[in-house]
């Protein structure tokens, strides 16, 4: 290449001034058009393999070098490219410090690093100051194509990503209750807003053979996937210990110890949770509180928490639990949530538990949870949502009537 | 997340502030309980600098308290500032841990070794 440019120019007359000038502008534009084609077939491509291996086969022909690499600091980088031609058996110890004779190299830039790359010709003639600034040229453009191919991957990578979330939101949306147990003279309902696309959060009701009813809220430590996967296990042991029979403390423990069996990783995202059975017959709740807010009761005029017997599940070996048992008359409530909802701030304030509470009236109102969705919302100016958020709320209907 | 480390004899006293929550400062108590376990140390926490606790920061201290007691050394807690304190007792983890207001007193909580 660049055979315009290798007239000696010291040579000629003075009086050729303007032939100087033309030549000059001459190498000026061979420079200019085979950086330009260069660039075209550094840019027809957006596959990174492509756009690596063509850069290297550019850098070498036009150049007239033996071969040509990259030497890059990203190691990903570096195993996606491989020697174009022949080179010293020593071309991965080139550096931009070492100087070694026969080598030349241009820096490619990154767009978060200054360095991502040096683009490194070999040949024995050094390179002239204009093939230089080809080679210069070249890595700069290669940086370009180089970022371009990256987004593309990342982008195709991510399409396969959110595919992967759409189909766990689906199942996970799937196992939350299909349809409210049917108890007369009973309501229940339940909400849950994750904050990203599958949440740690787990509310379940099981209507169990003898009429009684199985009801769990749990919440997963941390948020996303990983609390995803273990609410989905813990589902699991729930759903087969519900129909066993055992005494609620008694299931607690053993959940606590299965999950603390599942291993380090599994303990850092123990459960907090409330068990509780209510008994339609003789209008009875028993609750076990697992480490877990306390759940609110509202029972006439008297309203309590139900707080924690026992640590969060999973977290410790062999803890023991207790059983709080209260009656529900007619018009009792019974709120259980996850402190997604009590955490919810505006600035530095956050809802809390007291503010939670009072949305619950003396009476059942069976919109609760949506009455609670719209404060905590207004409350956060509404704010992004930080962590997932779920209620389940049961309540005796009042007696109507004469006022008997 | 801000921590910084004494020793008395052979407890080591980390004294965290800031944020305990999933990141920086769960993976900055992980990396000191890690060194203290080599070194054989027991381990006094010093929470009163610390505004704001996550569940993930709740797992993290459990789980140093586990690989500590795990390693037959001892671990407690030095003055729990607010938030930490009442995530403790909602929890029903205040009784897992020895809680000292004073350091003295923690420090003489500990065996002779």
């Amino acid at each position: 290449m660049f055979d315009v440019l290798m007239k000696d120019t010291n040579t000629m007359p003075p009086a050729d001034a303007y032939r100087n000038e033309t030549i000059d502008l001459q190498q000026k534009l061979a420079r200019v058009q085979s950086l330009l084609e260069a660039a075209r077939r550094v840019h027809s491509t957006i596959r990174l393999d492509e756009v690596l291996s063509g850069v290297l086969e550019i850098a070498a022909k036009e150049l007239e070098a033996d071969g040509a690499f990259f030497v890059s600091v990203s190691p990903e980088l570096q195993a996606r490219t491989s020697v174009y031609g022949e080179v010293p058996d020593d071309w991965s110890r080139w550096t931009e410090a070492a100087e070694i004779p026969g080598y030349s190299g241009a820096v490619v830039p990154g767009e978060r690093v200054e360095t991502l790359a040096h683009l490194v010709i070999y040949r024995r003639e050094p390179l002239s100051l204009e093939e230089a600034d080809f080679l210069e040229g070249l890595a700069l453009q290669s940086a370009l194509a180089i970022g371009n191919a990256q987004h593309h991957e990342k982008s195709i990578e991510w399409e396969r990503v959110k595919l992967d979330l759409d189909a766990a939101r689906a199942i996970q949306r799937s196992l939350l209750p299909h349809s409210v147990p049917d108890i007369p003279g009973y309501s229940l309902s339940f909400r849950s807003t994750t904050c990203y696309e599958v949440g740690g959060d787990y509310v379940d009701a099981v209507l169990l053979p003898g009429g009684k009813m199985m009801i769990v809220l749990a919440d997963v430590a941390g948020k996303g996937f990983a609390s995803a996967m273990i609410s989905t296990t813990f589902r699991s042991s729930f759903r087969a210990m519900a129909g066993a029979g055992l005494p609620l403390h008694e299931m607690a423990a053993r959940m606590n110890n299965l999950h603390w069996q599942e291993g380090l990783e599994a303990r850092r995202r123990y459960v907090t949770a409330i068990l509780m059975c209510l008994d339609p017959t003789n209008h009875t709740v028993e609750a076990v509180n697992c480490g877990h807010n306390p759940a609110f009761v509202v029972s006439g005029l008297e309203r309590w928490r139900i707080g924690a017997s026992g640590p969060p599940l999973g977290m410790l070996p062999d803890r023991t639990y207790e059983i709080e048992r209260f009656p529900t008359p007619e018009g009792s409530q019974v709120l259980l949530y996850t402190d997604g909802l009590t955490e919810v701030f505006y600035e530095d304030e956050e809802f809390g538990e007291d503010r939670l509470m009072a949305l619950m009236h003396d009476s059942p109102a069976p919109d609760l949870l949506d009455r609670m969705w719209q404060e905590l919302h207004r409350y956060s100016r509404g704010a992004r949502q930080t962590d997932d958020m779920t209620a389940l709320y049961l309540c005796r209907a009042e007696l109507k009537g004469d006022g008997a | 997340m801000i921590i910084q480390q004494h020793t008395s004899g052979t407890i080591e006293i980390l004294t965290m502030a800031g944020r305990l929550t999933l990141g920086e400062g769960c993976s900055a108590l992980r990396e000191a309980v890690r060194q203290l376990v080599d070194r054989k140390a027991d381990l006094l926490v010093d929470l009163s600098g610390v505004n704001y606790i996550d569940s993930a920061g709740l797992g993290e201290l459990v789980a140093s308290f586990n690989t500590i007691t795990a390693a037959g050394r001892e671990m407690k807690l030095l003055r729990p500032a607010k938030r930490v304190d009442s995530m403790l007792h909602m929890t029903r983890l205040y009784s897992t841990f020895e809680i000292f207001e004073e350091e003295a007193t923690a420090l003489k909580g500990f065996k002779a070794r």
